[in-house]
Order: structure tokens, then C-alpha cells, then sequence
């Protein structure tokens, strides 16, 4: 009896999994902040590029001040939150899960359950036959 | 020259109508001699095809300015060697790229399949040549690459900075390649529903076609990853840019087609299914071709951008509800054999769970590509989306992917027992479990790297087992291993020809998983004869070269790396190229590799003559994701590798 639901049991979890690692979050050391600003915030100049791939002076500025307010005790949150004002919304390499943006991210899950689901029912109704 | 090679593209223009119409008009009333007119006609028009690509070498070749195209992406100091890499750098020449691939690949389809598909055939190649009647329109009334200016110019100006790299030889044409290869499978997948006689041969010649476009396209990705690695100078290799999506979605999208026309080979079933995906890759690389060239969304690769993208959106429109209304109004046509999937725990459902992730996979990451537009839309405010977004969204559906290429394999087809399956993963899940304790004590604890290479162990252990077996109830008492493994390989080459690119992908999850997590770097300014130490490196900063070729000048920076015990490992030279032409730096990045980690200095700023400013990363498995490319190859060639005809198809 457990047997046959293995496959089920197998599923919903490899589901919780997928949306539980979309939100694990860890703690970062200085060092590793540093390097996760830089790729989750874009040069406001160049088309489509995150800090750490741009050579640009407005780029290199951006990371030294990333530097600078790490050293002086802001967290992610603050310097982050220091970019969006000066320089828009679109400073952030991703779109916030809060409001009208936070559609990016449900979207997904909902069309990866929906999908699954489909799945199942459809070869439950093949198997039938 | 120049109105001859324009001349030459008009006259393959009313070629391909003639033959587009021919074609369909042949196949509607059934006539022989029209078809075999368009045929004729439609063989002429590659051949005119050909010949305008020539031309436009031979006008490169020949240093002939007053053809604009030339004038601007070629130059007389220019490599000869570049005028391939110049022939497809802009836009003209790339759309001309584009053709002759296109209508090569559809001349061999027409040349080869003649014989085994006897109805609607004429019909696939009468799509075929509507989609160059499409792009010779374009070519000829708005991105003529023959145009010539009435300026008298006695030098170019240059071939982009960017494209002077091996990579470039291969990258741009493979992937140009595979995306215009799509257009094959789909004008199968059209006449199968176009068929009324449901001829089961056409899936043959989808799978081949399909996994054809599916190496091709993926193969172009890789080694445009290789030259994002080596010369854009930022140490990664994938950014997620909307022009990289766009081409990966496609290959998502084809990597499901090609599983599930296995299904179809074995079990003739999912017919239909197959279709709609064929279609979907094909407007997913159409849209691409849009977005590519004067899109919606920004992007690094802008060098094709144009004005026209409105016409390949209008194609792209064109196309999606032409293959809307041929499946909503012929999939009659198209009739699966009487099997059922019959257990969730079988190859068939593994295999459709794989399609629904891949789907979804390659569906969320169009969402994302076009999630700025939609937010502007609705919001009036401008966002970005990038790496973070798809790493967070595509990333774990990914993984998942490739626990199921573990499990999936060796399911058996119809249907299993939990019992059994579990019996014949035990041995590796046994492993697994040994080997996470490995990682754990070995101090990797974060969860999803950990989780990642369980998976790609689990995956390789799986597949190491069944060879393994394989071999040992094939080896006799005179055989030795090699040839008893040898002789497993080939006797199932679709099968083992799959293990082994399922180990190349695993070799580039691996890279991914190096790279992704453990990546280390540091900023920093270096005096020469100065000495760094970084990790378990010492790096010696040993002098600055500057020269000037060609008007270019490249001032290169020669590092030698030791280890902690100051023995010598290698040399490693980075370099700065200034082209005064272009007005553009471009920097080429000084790599030692080695399987465990490269040891990556992009140079930044050269301040003077004794002292500049480097990044140096470290980038643990990079080499692996380079060394999926040959085993890919490998794998795709004995899957590939034409085989005995198969006898009648009887499906168990």
C-alpha cells in the first residue's frame, strides 16, 4: 500500500523542495555580502549588466561605495534600499517579491503545480482506460 | 559585383516564390510535374543563394569599400582569416548567414526524404520555401547586404573588437545554425499533420532532425559560454541576458522533443504532443530572432540589433497562428498506436514529467525575459531581471530535472514496481548517502550545492551500475573489459549514446554547481615584481608589455604562479586590447586551468608602466563545464551514427 504511493509522496516532496529552496536564505560574512551586492545589483549605465561584470567608472564607483557601507555597518537591506533611491527600481538585478512584482515569482510556482498536477490527473485518466 | 550579388538574390527570390507556390499548389492537386518544377526551382534558388554568399566573401575578399556592409565590418589591415567571423558580424550578412544555412538543411531534407515519405512532403518544402521567400524579402528590401555607397572609402572600419576570438568561429554560426535548423523539424512535424495517408515515417525523420537541431543549438551555447569565459572579462560564462535566454529556451524546449519522440519510437504513442512542441521551439526561436534584432528588452548582444524587428515579429505572429490553426484543424490526422501509459511509475510518465519540467522551465524563463515590459506596462515602473531571478525561479526546476535523468533511465517502459526500482537504485543511493557524509565532513554545507552534487553522484552512479552490468554479462572468459564495454556501447548506441551525454550534462551541472557557490575573488592593485597571495596561490607579478600592431595597441600583463611552496605552476598573461577605431577596450583574460579549480586575473585598469589594478578569481570546477563539450559530442555521434535500417516498427 505504501509501496504504490511512493511516487506521489516522491513528488510532493521533491515540490516543497523546489519552493522551499526559492526562499532559503543565509547568513553572509562581509566578504561574501560584498560579492552578492555585486551581482544582484546592475550598473544603471550598461545594457543588461550586473556590477560584477561591468568595468565601467559608474560601476567601479558603485562598488566601492558597496565597500565603504559594508565597512560602516549597513546591512543588505539598507544599501540596497540606498541604490533604489538614487537610481530606480532597476538597479535591482531581480524584481522584489513584494507587490504588484511579486506576480514574477508566483507565476512560476503556480504553473509548476498546475503542471504537475495536469500530469498526474492526465495519466491517472490514460491508466483508467 | 555588387548589383550581380543583388541581382543573383532577387532572381533566388522569385525562385523561392515560385517554388513556395508551386509546392502547395502541386500537393493540393496532387500533379507530379508541378512538384518536380518546384523541386528543380527550389534547388536553383539555393544554388543562387550560395552564390550571393560567395559573392559578398569575394567583395570582402577583394577590400571593396563602396559595398556598405563591407566598409563597415572589414578593414585592410584586417586578418584574412576574419573574413569568415566579418561575413556574419552584422546584420545583413547574419540574416544571409541565416539563409544559406536554412536552405542547405532543406535541400538535404528534400535531397534524402524524397524517397522514403511519398505523400505531402511537397508540402514541408513548400513551408520551407515560404520561410526563405521571408527572409530574401528581407534581405532585399531592407537589409540588403549589397548596398553601396556613393562615398569613396579607401579603408573600413573594422571588424567589432569583440568577435577577434577563436571562439567566434564557431559560436555565432552554431548557434545561427541551430536556430535556423528548427525551421526542419517543424515543416516535419507539418506534414505529418498535413498527411492524410498517416505516414509513420515522418517521426523518424523528426528525430533525427530534432536531436540534429538539439546538438547544434547546444553546442553553440556552450562555446558561447567558453567565449563569454575567456574574453568578456568578468570571470562567468552565463548572465541570464535576454539574448542567451532566448536561446536556451529553444533548447529547453528540444531537449523535451527529443525524449519524447522516444516514446514515440518505442511505444508510438504522445504524437500529437510531439507536434506541439516541435512548433513551440519553432516560434520560441522565431522570437528569438526578434528579440535579437531590435526587440523589447535590453541586452549585451546589441551588435544585430536593428530596425526590423517588427518584421520578425510580424513573421513571428504569422507563424504562431499558422501552426495554432494547422494543429486545431488537422490533428485528426494524427493517430497515436492503442497504448496507454499504465503506471506513474514507468518510462513513459518519467519521460512526460521531464517534457512538463522542461516546458515549464523554458516557459518561466520567457516570463522572466519578458516580465520588464509586462511591469512597465502595468506598473509604469522600470525593473530589471536578471541572473538572480533565474537563478532563483529555472535553478531548483533544473535540479530536478536532473534527479529524473537518474530515476527515468532505468524505469522500465509500461510499468514497474516500486519494489524493483527501488532494488535497482539501492547500490547508488547507498553510495549517495556515503558520499554526503564525505561532503559533510569535508565542510560543504550549504544546501543547495549539496544537494546539487548528491544529485549529479546519484545520476553517475546510476549509469556507472548499469555499464558496469552491461559489460560483465557480455564479458566471456577470452574478452577483456575494453572490448566487452566496447561491444555494450554499440549494441544499444541510442541508449548508451544517451548515458553519454546525460554524463556531460552531469560534467556541466558540476562546473555550474563550482563556479556558482564557491566562487572566490579579490580586487586589487599590483606593482610589478610584487608578489600576492591568494588562497593556496602566490602570484608574481612579473612585468607589462606594451606594442602596437596595427594601430592597435595591446599592452599585456605576465603574472607567474606558484604554489604555497614557491613552486613554479604556470604562466598566466592578461591583456588589454585598445582599437583606436572602435574606440573600444577590449580585454582578454589571463586563465590557468586545471580540473579542480582555474585561477582567472582579468586586468583592470593598467595605471603606468609599473603598476595596474587585476581582479583575481578563483573559479573551482570551471573546467568542467568546458569538458561537457567534447563528451556531448561524443555521446551525440554514436546516438547518431547511421545505423542498419530498422525493420517494421512493432511496438511492445
Amino acid at each position: 500500500m505504501i509501496y504504490n504511493n511512493l511516487p506521489k509522496i516522491g513528488l510532493i516532496i521533491i515540490f516543497i523542495f523546489t519552493i522551499n529552496s526559492c526562499f532559503a536564505t543565509q547568513d553572509y560574512s562581509e566578504e561574501s555580502l560584498y560579492i552578492k551586492l555585486e551581482k544582484e545589483i546592475m550598473c544603471p549605465v550598461c545594457d543588461g549588466q550586473t556590477l560584477d561584470q561591468s568595468q565601467s567608472l559608474i560601476a567601479n564607483n558603485m562598488k566601492d561605495a558597496i565597500k565603504k557601507k559594508i565597512e560602516e555597518g549597513y546591512s543588505e537591506e539598507e544599501i540596497k534600499d540606498y541604490f533604489i533611491n538614487r537610481y530606480g527600481d532597476s538597479v535591482l538585478a531581480y524584481p522584489k517579491m513584494t507587490g504588484f512584482n511579486s506576480i514574477a515569482y508566483i507565476i512560476p510556482i503556480i504553473a509548476i503545480f498546475l503542471g504537475v498536477v495536469i500530469l498526474a490527473l492526465y495519466i491517472r485518466r490514460d491508466k483508467v482506460k | 559585383m555588387n548589383t550581380f550579388g543583388f541581382y543573383i538574390l532577387s532572381l533566388g527570390f522569385i525562385l523561392s516564390i515560385y517554388s513556395s507556390l508551386l509546392f502547395f499548389f502541386g500537393n493540393y492537386r496532387n500533379n507530379k510535374i508541378m512538384i518536380k518544377s518546384a523541386t528543380r526551382s527550389y534547388y536553383l534558388s539555393i544554388i543562387m543563394i550560395f552564390i550571393s554568399c560567395v559573392t559578398l566573401i569575394a567583395l570582402f575578399l577583394s577590400n571593396d569599400f563602396s559595398n556598405i556592409y563591407v566598409f563597415n565590418h572589414s578593414s585592410l589591415d584586417m586578418n584574412r582569416a576574419l573574413t569568415f567571423v566579418a561575413f556574419y558580424a552584422g546584420n545583413e550578412g547574419s540574416l544571409l548567414y541565416i539563409l544559406l544555412v536554412h536552405a542547405i538543411l532543406s535541400g538535404l531534407l528534400l535531397y534524402f526524404s524524397n524517397k522514403k515519405i511519398k505523400s505531402s512532403l511537397s508540402y514541408s518544402c513548400g513551408i520551407l520555401s515560404s520561410i526563405s521567400v521571408f527572409y530574401l524579402f528581407v534581405l532585399i528590401f531592407f537589409a540588403n547586404p549589397f548596398e553601396v555607397s556613393q562615398l569613396n572609402h579607401s579603408d573600413g572600419k573594422g571588424i567589432n573588437p569583440l568577435l577577434r576570438h577563436p571562439g567566434m568561429y564557431i559560436h555565432p554560426p552554431l548557434l545561427m545554425s541551430g536556430l535556423a535548423s528548427i525551421s526542419i523539424p517543424f515543416v516535419i512535424s507539418q506534414g505529418a499533420l498535413f498527411d492524410s495517408k498517416k505516414d509513420n515515417n515522418w517521426f523518424g525523420l523528426l528525430r533525427i532532425w530534432s536531436f540534429i537541431s538539439w546538438t547544434l543549438l547546444g553546442a553553440g551555447l556552450l562555446i558561447g559560454a567558453w567565449w563569454a569565459y575567456t574574453i568578456l572579462g568578468w570571470g562567468g560564462y552565463w548572465s541570464w541576458d535576454p539574448i542567451e535566454n532566448v536561446g536556451l529556451m529553444p533548447w529547453l524546449v528540444l531537449t523535451a522533443l527529443i525524449h519524447s519522440v522516444m516514446v514515440e519510437e518505442r511505444r508510438g504513442m504522445f504524437r500529437l504532443w510531439n507536434i506541439i512542441l516541435v512548433s513551440l521551439t519553432f516560434v520560441l526561436a522565431l522570437l528569438g530572432t526578434f528579440i535579437n534584432r531590435g526587440g523589447p528588452v535590453v541586452s549585451v548582444h546589441s551588435f544585430a540589433a536593428s530596425t526590423l524587428g517588427f518584421l520578425f515579429l510580424g513573421f513571428m505572429i504569422v507563424m504562431t497562428s499558422y501552426s495554432l490553426f494547422t494543429i486545431f484543424y488537422k490533428y485528426k490526422n494524427i493517430k497515436d498506436s492503442n497504448n496507454k501509459i499504465e503506471s506513474y511509475l514507468s518510462r513513459e510518465s518519467s519521460f512526460l514529467l521531464n517534457n512538463v519540467l522542461l516546458v515549464l522551465t523554458s516557459l518561466i524563463i520567457l516570463w522572466g525575459v519578458l516580465f520588464p515590459v509586462i511591469s512597465i506596462i502595468f506598473t509604469g515602473t522600470e525593473i530589471s531581471v536578471s541572473a538572480p531571478y533565474f537563478d532563483k525561479t529555472a535553478g531548483p526546476i533544473l535540479l530536478g530535472i536532473i534527479i529524473l535523468m537518474g530515476i527515468g533511465p532505468i524505469l522500465s517502459w509500461r510499468k514497474t514496481t516500486v519494489r524493483a526500482t527501488i532494488s535497482r537504485i539501492l547500490p547508488s543511493l547507498i553510495l549517495t548517502i556515503i558520499f554526503l557524509v564525505c561532503l559533510l565532513i569535508l565542510g560543504i554545507n550549504k544546501f543547495f550545492p549539496l544537494i546539487s552534487l548528491c544529485s549529479i553522484f546519484f545520476v553517475l552512479t546510476i549509469i556507472i551500475k548499469e555499464w558496469v552490468g552491461g559489460t560483465k554479462s557480455r564479458m566471456t572468459s577470452s574478452m577483456n573489459p575494453l572490448t566487452a564495454f566496447s561491444k555494450m556501447i554499440i549494441s544499444n548506441r541510442g541508449r548508451n549514446g544517451g548515458y553519454i551525454v546525460h554524463i556531460a550534462i552531469l560534467a556541466l551541472a558540476f562546473g555550474v554547481v563550482g563556479t556558482k557557490f564557491y566562487d572566490q575573488r579579490i580586487d586589487t592593485n599590483i606593482n610589478i615584481s610584487e608578489e600576492i597571495a591568494f588562497k593556496n596561490y602566490n602570484i608574481l607579478f612579473e612585468n607589462i608589455d606594451q606594442e602596437i600592431t596595427n594601430g592597435n595597441s595591446v599592452t599585456k600583463a605576465k603574472f607567474s604562479v606558484y604554489d604555497e611552496e614557491k613552486k613554479f605552476i604556470g604562466k598566466i598573461e592578461a591583456m588589454h586590447s585598445y582599437y583606436p577605431n572602435y574606440n573600444q577596450i577590449s580585454v582578454r583574460s589571463g586563465i590557468l586551468s586545471n580540473p579542480i579549480e582555474d585561477l582567472y586575473i582579468i586586468p583592470k585598469d593598467f595605471i603606468d608602466e609599473t603598476n595596474m589594478t587585476v581582479r583575481i578569481a578563483v573559479n573551482p570546477l570551471a573546467w568542467w563545464i568546458w569538458a561537457s563539450g567534447p563528451i556531448l559530442l561524443i555521446g551525440t555521434l554514436i546516438t547518431l551514427w547511421p545505423s542498419r535500417q530498422r525493420k517494421d516498427k512493432k511496438w511492445k
